[in-house]
């Protein structure tokens, strides 16, 4: 299994290396999750607590990368549900995309807006599917559901997000 | 458009729509600090029946002494030195600094970071500050707004003591933090307004239900691991609980120099929603009692008044941890 921690190593030291390798990709899927970029921010480093917390009972039969996914998923999750989280409003707005200045890859924009206007269910998935190049079986593990609902999720996400280019195209 | 398109296409957009995200740099030093404030049972060691003996014999003296006056812990030294040093430079008082969560953490017990974050959503206007301290003595004061403008009321660039103070004049009188996250998220609002309670819920979505049962499972082995504890410290305290309650009264006398009014004011809360308990603290699983004060309200919100958090460690009546919440940013 890649990355798998080894006895000797440190708890900070992995702590660390995981941070250093992980944060940035999980704090853009709590992002993703969250369309908050501060309360992504939150979730990131519960995540890393949680995992910190937990080092021990890590037995490598996922990917330390699954782990967190799953770890980070579970903590937007919860976040969620909190009573602060409910009464904030969550619509997605483009202009809030974090995208930084100068000249703007227009098309590239609008199709992550597409995906953040998706429902969470399937943003999880595409995020996962497409932009972290994880497989079905690993995203089933990393959220915690079966692989027929990650194709499924896949599938309706594939639409949702072919519909809502293709009439942007026609807007144009 | 195959897969393979399909990818390139999400992989540019991410890049493109996400470049301005960036990492924390103080992501690890937090996590260990918060690591440090939770029991952390799994990594307790159990005190063997030499060691208790011994300790007993050392701390016979040690802990008459200690009812009659608080030890603050390093950690606990460090943040009443850190606030001081805000005070001086910056002009924030703790009212104002309980719009931050405050986190101190040390790789070697002598060098000391204490680093005060905002709540989420505010960061961009009320910035994060950090205080070093070394061997009891203050090394470093910063804030990443260092520079920018604070002038202007709540339309400066940056949000320090003056808007601090307003807001917690403001909150103290409504009781509504919210309003400023608004206004820093574009919003028009009227922050002198009265309570406004029209904010609807968001419904659930669904899915949840899926993320549930691992997190109740992991909560209900975090309240076991808790008990099991808790009554193991209960078992090596050295002091009787009212003992330990004067402990954490003077502790927070102490450490944020209540005048006497203030003291008065200060009540040791075990009922309700405020209940006192065993636990232990940091990797070393050192057993403690930890307990709630709460200040003032009965003629509005005054300085110094909030919940007050004290963790006393019951082997020598350290105070461990203590942490001030004005109650006047949502969360009392």
């Amino acid at each position: 299994m890649e990355n798998a921690p080894t006895g000797a190593e440190h708890a900070a030291d992995r702590l660390t290396r995981l941070v250093g390798a992980y944060q940035d990709t999980l704090l853009k899927l709590c992002y993703v999750y969250l369309r908050d970029r501060e309360l992504a921010r939150d979730a990131v480093q519960d995540t890393f607590l949680k995992a910190h917390r937990a080092m021990g009972t890590f037995r490598g039969e996922c990917s330390e990368k699954t782990w967190l996914i799953r770890i980070a998923m579970n903590t937007c999750a919860s976040m969620k549900r909190s009573g602060w989280s409910r009464r904030m409003d969550r619509r997605f707005i483009p202009e809030d995309l974090p995208c930084a200045g100068g000249e703007k890859d227009e098309d590239a924009l609008d199709v992550m807006c597409a995906v953040m206007a998706l429902p969470q269910r399937l943003r999880a998935v595409v995020t996962l599917y497409y932009w972290q190049d994880m497989t079905v079986q690993e995203i089933a593990a990393a959220l915690g559901v079966a692989q027929s609902t990650v194709s499924v999720r896949l599938q309706k996400a594939r639409e949702k997000l072919r519909a809502a280019l293709e009439g942007r195209e026609e807007n144009e | 458009m195959n897969e393979q398109q399909e990818r390139a296409l999400i992989h540019r957009a991410f890049d493109a729509g996400l470049s301005a995200l960036k990492g924390d740099p103080f992501l690890i030093r937090r996590v260990l600090s918060e690591a440090e404030k939770k029991p952390a049972a799994r990594a307790k060691r159990r005190l063997s029946a030499v060691l208790i003996a011994v300790l007993a014999l050392l701390l016979t003296a040690a802990g008459a002494y200690a009812v009659s006056q608080a030890i603050l812990s390093p950690r606990v030294d460090a943040k009443k030195l850190a606030n001081e040093a805000l005070e001086e430079k910056y002009g924030l008082t703790p009212a104002m600094l309980g719009f931050f969560s405050q986190d101190s953490v040390s790789a070697d017990g002598r060098h000391w970071w204490v680093v005060y974050s905002p709540e989420s959503g505010y960061g961009v206007r009320l910035g994060m500050y950090q205080v070093q301290v070394t061997d009891g003595r203050v090394t470093e004061v910063t804030w990443t707004l260092d520079g920018k403008s604070t002038q202007g009321g709540f339309e400066a660039e940056a949000w320090g003591a003056e808007q601090l103070g307003e807001m917690v004049k403001i909150t103290a009188q409504t009781g509504d933090m919210r309003r400023f996250y608004r206004l820093i998220h574009g919003e028009k609002v009227d922050l002198y307004a009265g309570m406004d309670d029209e904010e609807p819920d968001v419904p659930a979505e669904e899915g949840w239900a899926e993320a549930d049962a691992d997190i109740l499972a992991q909560e209900e082995a975090f309240r076991r691991e808790l008990e099991e504890a808790g009554r193991k410290s209960k078992a090596l305290s050295r002091f009787t609980e009212d003992e330990l309650i004067e402990l954490g009264r003077r502790g927070i006398i102490q450490a944020y120099d209540l005048n006497a009014e203030q003291q008065k004011r200060l009540q040791y809360m075990d009922t309700g929603f405020f209940i006192s308990y065993y636990s232990t603290i940091g990797a070393d699983g050192r057993p403690t009692f930890n307990m709630t004060f709460q200040s003032g309200y009965e003629n509005g919100w005054q300085e110094g008044d909030g919940i007050y958090t004290v963790v006393v460690n019951v082997l020598d009546g350290t105070v461990e941890y203590l942490d001030y919440d004005t109650t006047l940013n949502g969360n009392g």
